[in-house]
């Protein structure tokens, strides 16, 4: 006569079934959640030929500018701080520069200085100390630096009449030369790729 | 006379009052000055801007120093604590809180490390409750073991 084995209970195969869903659950979760934040920010990547995506910036003076709305002049985006070491002998050689563009090509280029993680006052004060005179205007939650993914100040990025990036300076200009020669062959149409 | 005196008397003592409630104004207006403290209470929930993972009441740079400068400003013009971080979450954005805002997917992280924990205290229970076995008695403890032996005495 056969007799019923016991059931082993020592390893409940439907607890474990269970833990194993759950934990593929969890995983799945986490990686739905940070991807949507991964793509939630929706910001592409900053590409030298390419186009940066548009932003718009209301200046210390209260003027907003839509970058888009500066299609067909040559655009010099300029990040910068008054904590910048390096930052003060830049603005004057921009300014410079502007005062120079100015005259040579009126109309054709325009300069934007945008304040990174700076202080409203001291912005103020290192844009009145250095005489600056083109539009500025502070980097309201950091969405301008990280649209142009800026590393540290000051940084320069420069467009073309069509909105394309045509180059990126990392650390500050040294002289007036040095910013006229990226921006002359774009106002002879030379520039581009 | 007994007028006179009696105004004389309470103009004498509103002076009293008087001398007494001035120090303390003198008192509490030296008070409004923020102190180091104060402003390193909101300093420390805040980060440094520029260099990672530094409080900004730790942080040296010229840009913290800055930020403390337009912290004690807002603390001597009267801001609460609340609307001081308000104010830089509007400038510089969510990433200079040294605590991220319980808000949208931020959740994710404060929900994760209690969730973990829970799981492992109840796993750890499901162990400890399993009824514990003796590995140099097993064949007494292991029904299966007992069964097989009960079954072979039998045929002997």
């Amino acid at each position: 006569m056969r007799k019923e084995m016991p059931e082993k209970t020592s390893e409940n195969p439907r607890t474990k079934k269970f833990w194993i869903i759950v934990s593929i659950l969890s995983l799945v979760i986490l990686l739905v959640v940070f991807g949507l934040r991964l793509f939630s920010d929706g910001k592409s990547m900053l590409e030298m030929g390419k186009a940066p995506e548009d932003f718009s910036l209301m200046t210390f003076s209260g003027e907003r500018i839509q970058m888009g709305d500066l299609r067909g002049k040559i655009v010099l985006v300029n990040f910068w701080a008054s904590w910048c070491v390096t930052c003060d002998e830049e603005a004057v050689v921009l300014e410079q520069a502007w005062q120079e563009l100015q005259e040579k090509a009126p109309g054709e280029t325009f300069f934007l200085g945008i304040a990174y993680m700076d202080t409203e006052p001291a912005a103020r004060s290192f844009l009145e100390e250095y005489s600056v005179s083109y539009p500025n205007g502070p980097d309201l939650r950091g969405e301008i630096s990280d649209l142009y993914q800026v590393q540290g100040v000051p940084e320069t990025f420069i467009l073309d009449q069509e909105g394309i990036l045509r180059s990126i300076k990392y650390g500050p200009f040294l002289s007036v030369e040095e910013i006229l020669s990226l921006i002359n062959p774009l106002l002879t149409g030379q520039g581009g790729e | 006379m007994k007028q006179h005196k009696l105004i004389q008397i309470f103009v004498l003592s509103l002076f009293v009052c008087l001398s007494l409630f001035l120090p303390v104004e003198a008192v509490r207006g030296q008070t409004d000055i923020p102190t180091d403290d104060d402003v390193n209470r909101i300093a420390k929930q805040l980060y440094c801007p520029v260099c990672e993972n530094v409080p900004l009441d730790e942080c040296t740079t010229e840009a913290c120093q800055q930020w403390r400068n337009l912290i004690r400003q807002q603390l001597s013009d009267g801001w609460t604590e609340d609307e001081i971080l308000a104010y830089f979450v509007a400038q510089f954005g969510d990433k200079v809180l040294g605590e991220p805002p319980r808000r949208g997917l931020n959740w994710v992280l404060y929900l994760i490390p209690p969730l973990v924990i829970l799981t492992g205290i109840i796993l750890l229970i499901n162990r400890l409750r399993r009824p514990k076995v003796d590995s140099t008695n097993v064949e007494e403890s292991d029904p299966y073991l007992l069964q097989i032996e009960q079954d072979l005495n039998e045929r002997e």
